[in-house]
């Protein structure tokens, strides 16, 4: 499903050249729920942030989902990323003057055109994630958990192939990052493949491999 | 939902902003629109005046060199005196001052003066007109500033001209102009001392024109015409009037007022620009996760172009209305001969309906670009 080989990200910075992604390898099977782990500034984000194709690396092959999404054009990127890819943030990143249910249906209007259909699938999906009553309101009406479980919601409206989560507990309470985790985790049993970059242990549980990351390199891996 | 709800929602959710980016260019329309508005009142007003106030003109006859009239300031040539009775009797010609002179350069006294003969001024009949020039009683004078001073003279002196002579009325004061080398008296005087009895070189006609209705030009020509008819020995100088004066100065007000509205459409634009650049910085994440989920730069760009667009439109809606509700109010106090004619001119909203949302758009483009163009993999790691 996810193939890196090699693949390096390396920022030029007045102090010199970070090496966000030291040649790493890493392969990720369909279906799988992989849980990466690390210090602040290891690369978590940038790595997810180029399996999502959002972060060209500087060297190294990349196959995501078929395809290297950075050997096509940007409108294929595009595409790519909205069919392909759901992306979730630890700040959960929701327009804050739609409510619930239009911040869920964003994607409908991205590349690949409109998709009117997506409406029940938004209801059912905000059902799911217990918050059909709360579909009307806009997001600063929201608590820390809702306003995550819409922005899995949007995630996964177009039934996206790879599920990539930053830190998707980091701003929440126990109690809410151990829901959200278990929305990942069903996210992962309706077949998609998760990859959670974290510094918390709340999707540890549900992982199927977690992976550490240190100083832009994978260090250690435990199955 | 559409990129126009999603526009809509924005500015409902961040009124000050759109609050702020409307305001101003409310005001620059609002400016505009009365500016024309009551710029056209002006324009018919000075028209009006034009037609109303008349012709300042030099009469004199037909046969002057133009070139030596320019240098010596009038014509060595003459023509009948009843040429101004003629004028003056003229039912198709309006006036409202007619002096007939008659002026000739001579040696007096070892000094070089113009000797200027004044007939009592033509006044239209049941008017009465304040005197333009001097009414000279006969056998007496008025000397220039500088004969007076070098001959030492005053009122009540009796000098001699040619072997006629005359009391001194008054010794003029200084003017700066050819006036200073004159020596004023009655025409008929001037005219006998020059051996030139029924004869004048110039009519000064104040304020004449042509009875009827007619456009500016049309009126000038007109009373051309008309003139030559009347006058067949003389030919006409237009003098500068006041409504040419007037017009000279809506002409500069017109240009002042492109500068100011230069400068005002700058800051304008300067300010939307602010403002949008603001709204993309509060936007930035909205940006990023768009772009995360597959929104192409064109559709992010239309979202901030399309406000603009809307601010624009709003803005010259709502700035007619105001620019013209002012040029209304305000106009007729100003303008007072076209007040009436002051009213909404609807060419004008079609121009403020194109014009503003442009503006407001080109005053987005470079924030809407910083907007589309920063790395979403920068603004969404952002905490």
């Amino acid at each position: 499903m996810i193939v890196l080989e090699k693949v390096s990200k390396h920022y030029n910075r007045s102090s010199g050249i970070v090496k966000a992604l030291d040649e790493i390898d890493f392969k990720v099977e369909r279906n799988e729920f992989i849980v990466i782990r690390g210090p602040s500034g290891s690369g978590k984000t940038t790595l997810l942030l180029t399996i999502g194709g959002m972060l060209r690396p500087t060297s190294g092959r990349l196959i995501v989902a078929g395809m290297d999404p950075y050997n096509i054009d940007n409108k294929n990127r595009l595409e790519f990323r909205a069919e392909k890819i759901g992306f979730v943030f630890q700040l959960f990143h929701l327009i804050p003057y739609l409510t619930v249910i239009e911040n869920v249906l964003l994607p409908s209007g991205s590349a690949g055109g409109v998709n009117k259909g997506l409406k029940p699938r938004a209801r059912s999906l905000l059902k799911q994630l217990n918050l059909d009553d709360r579909s009307a309101h806009l997001p600063a009406e929201l608590s820390a958990g809702e306003k995550q479980r819409t922005a899995i919601a949007r995630a996964m409206l177009k039934k996206p192939e790879i599920m990539l989560a930053d830190e998707p507990t980091g701003n929440l309470d126990p109690e809410n990052a151990a829901i959200i985790a278990s929305c990942l985790a069903e996210v992962h049993r309706e077949g998609c493949t998760v990859i959670v970059v974290t510094h918390g242990q709340d999707c540890d549980p549900y992982a199927e491999r977690i992976i550490r990351l240190e100083q832009g390199r994978l260090c250690s891996k435990r199955e | 939902m559409t990129t126009f709800q999603q526009i809509v929602r924005e500015i409902r959710y961040r009124k000050t902003n759109f609050i702020l980016g409307l305001t101003a260019i409310l005001l620059a329309t609002a400016l505009f629109v009365a500016f024309f508005s009551a710029g056209e009142a002006s324009k018919r007003e000075t028209t009006r005046l034009m037609r109303d106030i008349g012709f300042n003109l030099r009469v004199i006859p037909q046969e002057t060199d133009m070139e030596k009239f320019w240098i010596i300031g009038f014509s060595q040539h003459s023509m009948p005196e009843h040429y101004v009775y003629d004028l003056a009797d003229h039912p198709g010609i309006s006036y409202n001052h007619l002096t007939a002179t008659l002026q000739k350069t001579i040696i007096w006294a070892d000094h070089e003066v113009i000797l200027t003969g004044m007939a009592p001024e033509v006044i239209p009949p049941g008017k009465s007109s304040s005197q333009m020039t001097f009414s000279i009683e006969p056998g007496t004078v008025y000397v220039g500033f500088e004969p007076a001073r070098d001959l030492g003279l005053h009122p009540g002196d009796i000098i001699e001209i040619e072997n006629h002579p005359f009391t001194v009325a008054r010794s003029l004061s200084e003017t700066g102009s050819r006036d200073d080398i004159r020596i004023y008296g009655h025409l008929k005087d001037i005219q006998n001392i020059l051996d030139m009895t029924g004869r004048i070189n110039e009519i000064k006609a104040l304020e004449c024109m042509c009875v009827g209705d007619y456009d500016q030009m049309d009126s000038l020509d007109q009373l051309r015409t008309q003139l030559k008819d009347v006058l067949p020995g003389a030919k006409v100088i237009l003098m500068q009037s006041i409504a040419t004066a007037r017009q000279e100065q809506r002409i500069m007000a017109e240009r002042y007022f492109s500068y100011i509205f230069s400068l005002l459409l700058f800051a304008v634009m300067a300010w939307i620009g602010i403002l949008a650049f603001l709204n993309v910085r509060e936007r930035r994440h909205e940006i990023g996760i768009m772009r995360a989920i597959g929104y192409g730069s064109g559709k992010i760009a239309l979202l901030f172009l399309g406000k603009a667009v809307v601010i624009g439109f709003a803005g010259a809606a709502l700035g007619f209305f105001l620019g013209t509700a002012l040029s209304v109010k305000f106009g007729p106090q100003i303008f007072k001969i076209t007040a009436a004619s002051i009213k909404p001119q609807m060419e004008l909203l079609l121009w403020s309906l194109l014009g503003s949302p442009l503006v407001c758009a080109a005053a987005v483009i470079i924030p809407t670009m910083l907007g589309v163009y920063q790395d979403p993999a920068v603004t969404l790691r952002e905490e």
